[in-house]
């Protein structure tokens, strides 16, 4: 287990390094002018772009200008946001925790109800439910994210003035804001229950119920498909005809030989669940106003700040691919199989 | 043609003829594989009668929706604008009729333009093996390394908006998912009995290929740019949405939508006073993802060899 | 003859989207205690499907339509195509069980071999595995002292065999720390159980292999975990639907001596299933000769070789490969059971055939002591009556 853990680090590498070339080729689309932005640190250096140029060597050969940015990112310096007015790590830092929030709460929303769904389709095959449940998920996967955010803020806020835009309300967000509030992790809810300030979470909560509800409805059809082919497979597999030979009652069955091994291929999904909200994320954040990484990248990209966009990518993109590596492990442990390749 | 024992078999006894049969009445017992077809259907039939059914005024450019003046704030559905005017006093019926060919346009060129590279590649790649497909798995993984949305969103900061970067945005990132399944594909079916048998018969590699591999490699592919069109459609709306895609004015349902951002909330005497700047679009959009949705899905029961006979 | 499982007139059918597979129709058989009786034919004349109903265990799309299988059990005749699942449930494992043709897909991949095999175990021997942890706690605790956990563990179990379903045992279990601790002694006693079984299966080095999962041992590893996991609460009827094709020889010869040995030592009776005769000759008491869903011959083994009736298990032991003997093979092909050929099923395919096979479908009869036809060739009325086998 082990060496299947060391190996799979391991590979993980180059496709890092293949990362930071992929974005630095996208820098290289810009002229010189617009990448000595990424060099910005502070706004009054804008003046003197051709020193800039100079100074950062942006016209030397590929490789000493990639060697050169890697050497800078490495330091964590991603350079200037002229939308979110900082330095890009810092936004992202920034932003980060209100993502994170909204990935809180979605992501095991979206896999229970998945994995529940699935479950009684696949069970229920060809039969009222399976039907049922599949028109749903189709439905949901089919609807915009944006247009269902709007819809739905239209119809539930707009009408009754209940779970509002934003992250926090004005009275909230200045108590946030001010020395009496300490700011543990940058999670609404998580800092409201550490300061003991109760109407904080149910404020931060109320803020968070639509963009849950949006992301949600929009991702469980994925889980769900994928959960039915899998348990469907799965029961019609001989070790599920022999454990009924064995005498085990049916719930048994399902539950302890189809159901298990049908998970397996749910777990991979769930790395790329991640990814898919990452990117739901941008569009769901925007739509609710709601200030995470999406919002920020949103409008950074609306503004033409390219370090912002770029930096965003590269964050994102590390991030995925640290989901997919705690996946594979997952995996690996899941299924005794897999260790031995 | 098949002959058996000297004798021609008659049309209504072929392999291929009976499989076609099969399929029709599977398509035909399945009511969602029916209503994507009819929704499909509709939008082709909107799609390519567009110029009937909303005029373009003469001289423009088509797909620019015609202004009725520069007021901000919509008016709701007339005689004369049937689905009503949204901010900045655009046809709403005229963007939406017209924006249908739009979404035509962005769908299958991006999909079928990926799946084209995507065989090509993963063929490639599944074929001559060694250091291509290494480099060329490589390559994939990279771009599979970022979410779809935000590599695509960079290289439109990149590369500048519109339509048509939007376009070649989505290609770029579309196709390693297509290489990737043909290059696994490729390689089960070649490892499969019947490509050995085929060898030993003396097949030429070619005739192996086309009359072998690739039919039963292209299924799944086949089955994921089908379920692939309502997805990119989506996401280029998106784009537009927010502001990377098309411009405005342009007859596209995501631009339009984003047209109607500030008027999402009413008075509070009537919240909802805008609800066609933003339902009627947002509909359609919602209706042709979901044909193409249900027919992806549908085709995916009804086509792959292996489920279709459960 | 004292009969333990009793086929009459069995019928069978799938619904499938092309059309109603006839699978069966209307077969009748007898096995008798500690016998081997084989079922062979080709591949798709309804052998596995036979074995399955033994165990009304035929997956959807089909349907047991008509018939009855008559289980003796202990002394009481039982139809179990009448019975309810719950009664079922119990026979299946413990009065039958069966082995299935490929070892590596009736073992569950995520679980060891002592999980798989201990299922069937405390399923069916609760009562006795739950009293052997018992005694061991009670053990403990005259070495070591009554301590707190072993008063609860001890609580935990008379609970358990008392009411098996008290919704303390079932929330118990759902919590993982918890669980882990309260099965601990139970697992060991089934861990136990699970050696000693395997030991008898001559699996060497049982305490490892109890451990291992599936993909990890040797496909007749496999094969002895899975015969293991059937014979596990001594069984008085063994189904083994082609245990050995997907085998070695050299493996498939061990495994059929395992399996003679442990019939002996079991004093059970097995219906073998199979499409090589060599094995049948090998292996079996009395024969059944199926084809396309019927039963076309029925006799022992050594007068069905010496003296076959049936024009196709004529066939069959002719196209057995001989080094000296021209290859012989039977023209057509297996024919399709949505629409199957009038009367006779073999007629299509049969040198002997004549205007009434084509018409109505013979029925079996008994021409010689013990020996059953299904053929035009012998018609009723020639010996005896038409009994079922």
């Amino acid at each position: 287990m082990r060496n299947y853990v060391i190996r799979r680090l391991l590979l993980a590498i180059p496709t890092l390094i293949g990362l930071t070339l992929l974005i630095f080729s996208l820098t290289q689309l810009f002229d010189p002018v617009e990448r000595a932005s990424l060099y910005i640190r502070d706004p009054r250096q804008a003046r003197n772009v051709e020193g800039i140029i100079e100074k950062y060597g942006l016209n030397d050969p590929l490789y000493v200008q990639y060697a050169r940015w890697l050497g800078a990112l490495l330091e964590g310096n991603l350079g200037w946001s002229k939308s979110a007015n900082m330095k890009v790590l810092d936004a992202i830092f920034t932003f980060f925790p209100a993502t994170l929030e909204l990935v809180m709460f979605s992501v095991p929303l979206t896999v229970i109800i998945g994995i529940y769904l699935g479950r009684l389709s696949a069970l229920h095959k060809d039969r009222f439910l399976d039907h049922l449940t599949r028109v749903i998920a189709i439905v949901g996967w089919s609807l915009p994210s944006f247009w269902l955010g709007i819809v739905l803020m239209a119809v539930v806020y707009g009408q009754t003035g209940l779970f509002p835009p934003g992250r926090l309300s004005v009275d909230a967000s200045n108590f946030v804001h001010s020395p009496n509030f300490i700011r543990y992790t940058g999670v609404n809810t998580i800092d409201a229950i550490l300061n003991g300030q109760w109407w904080i979470f149910f404020d931060a909560l109320q803020h968070i119920v639509l963009p849950t509800i949006t992301l949600t409805t929009i991702n469980v059809a994925l889980i769900m498909r994928v959960m039915r082919s899998s348990m469907l497979e799965s029961l019609s597999k001989t070790y599920v005809l022999a454990a009924r030979a064995k005498g085990l009652d049916e719930k048994e069955v399902i539950n302890k030989h189809a159901t298990r091994t049908a998970l397996i291929p749910v777990i991979t999904l769930a790395g790329i669940l991640f990814a898919s909200l990452l990117s739901g994320v941008v569009i769901t954040e925007t739509v609710f106003n709601y200030t995470g990484l999406g919002y920020w990248a949103a409008h950074a990209a609306t503004q033409l700040d390219f370090p912002a966009v770029l930096g965003f990518a590269l964050f994102s993109g590390i991030l995925f691919l640290g989901a997919n590596l705690v996946v594979d492990i997952l995996y690996a442990y899941i299924d005794p199989r897999i260790r031995l390749t | 043609m098949q002959k058996v024992e000297g004798k021609k078999i008659p049309l209504s006894e072929r392999a291929w003829v009976k499989e076609l049969k099969f399929t029709i009445k599977r398509i035909k017992q399945s009511p969602l594989s029916i209503a994507g077809i009819i929704i499909i259907a509709f939008f082709t039939i909107i799609a390519i009668f567009a110029p009937y059914i909303a005029p373009p005024p003469p001289g423009r450019d088509p797909y620019m929706i015609p202004r009725y003046g520069y007021k901000p704030i919509p008016q709701p559905p007339s005689k004369d604008h049937p689905f009503g005017l949204t901010e900045g006093q655009y046809d709403i019926f005229y963007g939406v009729i017209w924006g249908t060919r739009t979404a035509f346009r962005v769908g299958l060129w991006v999909v079928g333009a990926s799946l084209l590279i995507g065989i090509i590649v993963g063929g490639i790649s599944a074929y001559y093996g060694g250091i291509i497909d290494e480099i060329m798995m490589r390559f994939t993984d990279i771009i599979f390394a970022f979410p779809g949305l935000i590599l695509a969103m960079a290289l439109v900061t990149a590369l500048g908006r519109g339509l048509d970067n939007v376009m070649l945005a989505l290609v770029l990132v579309g196709w390693p998912s297509y290489a990737r399944v043909v290059r696994g594909e490729f390689l089960r079916v070649k490892q499969e009995d019947f490509v050995e048998a085929a060898k030993a018969i003396g097949c030429s590699d070619l005739r192996i290929i086309v009359r072998h591999i690739l039919p039963n490699a292209i299924y799944p592919v086949l089955i994921m740019a089908s379920l692939d069109i309502g997805s990119i459609v989506i996401i280029a709306a998106a784009l537009s949405f927010l502001g990377l895609g098309a411009p405005l004015g342009y007859a596209d349902w995501g631009q339009m939508i984003a047209l109607s951002r500030n008027w999402i909330v009413g008075p509070p005497t009537n919240p909802l006073l805008y609800w066609y700047t933003y339902i009627i679009p947002g509909f359609f959009l919602f209706l042709f993802v979901l044909g193409w949705n249900l027919l992806g899905d549908a085709f995916r029961d009804i086509l792959d060899p292996m489920i279709r006979r459960r | 003859m004292d009969k333990l499982l009793e086929v009459e007139n069995l019928k069978v059918r799938f619904y499938t989207y092309e059309g109603i597979v006839k699978a069966i129709e209307g077969i009748n058989l007898e096995i008798r205690k500690g016998e081997t009786l084989g079922l062979v034919g080709e591949t798709g004349c309804g052998k596995s499907v036979t074995g399955l109903s033994m165990l009304v265990l035929v997956p959807p799309p089909g349907r047991i339509e008509d018939g009855k299988v008559i289980l003796d059990l202990k002394g009481r005749k039982v139809n179990l195509l009448k019975q309810k699942e719950p009664f079922l449930l119990k026979i299946r494992g413990k009065e039958i069980s069966m082995i299935f043709q490929e070892p590596n897909a009736a073992l569950n991949p995520v679980y060891t071999v002592k999980e798989q095999i201990g299922e069937a175990i405390f399923h069916h021997r609760r009562r006795e595995i739950l009293n052997k942890v018992l005694k061991s706690i009670e053990e403990k605790a005259r070495r070591k002292g009554k301590s707190l956990m072993l008063k609860i563990e001890r609580w935990f179990y008379e609970k358990m065999l008392a009411n098996p379903e008290a919704l303390s045992i079932r929330i118990a279990f759902k919590i993982p720390i918890l669980r882990r601790f309260l099965r601990r002694k139970l697992d060991e006693v089934i861990r136990n159980e699970v050696i000693a079984i395997l030991r008898e299966m001559e699996i060497p080095d049982p305490e490892r292999v109890a451990d291992m999962y599936p993909h990890e041992l040797s496909g007749g590893m496999q094969q002895r975990v899975v015969i293991a996991m059937a014979l596990a609460c001594n069984p008085s009827l063994l189904i083994a639907d082609e245990p050995t094709t997907s085998l070695d020889v050299t493996v498939q010869a061990q495994i059929l001596d395992l399996i003679r040995r442990l019939k002996r030592k079991f004093g059970s009776s097995v219906v073998y299933i199979t499409h090589d005769m060599g094995v049948i000759a090998e292996m079996c008491d009395r024969v059944a000769v199926m084809y396309a869903g019927y039963i076309c011959e029925l006799a022992e083994v050594k007068e069905l070789f010496k003296n076959p009736l049936h024009p196709y298990t004529k066939a069959l032991l002719e196209s057995i490969p001989r080094p000296d003997k021209e290859f012989k093979s039977i023209r057509g092909t297996v024919p399709n059971l949505i629409n199957p050929p009038s009367g006779c099923r073999f007629h299509p395919r049969c040198d002997y055939a004549m205007d009434i096979c084509r018409k109505v479908p013979p029925r079996l009869v008994e021409v010689k002591k013990g020996h059953f036809v299904a053929c035009h060739l012998y018609p009723e009325g020639g010996m005896g009556s038409e009994s079922s086998a």
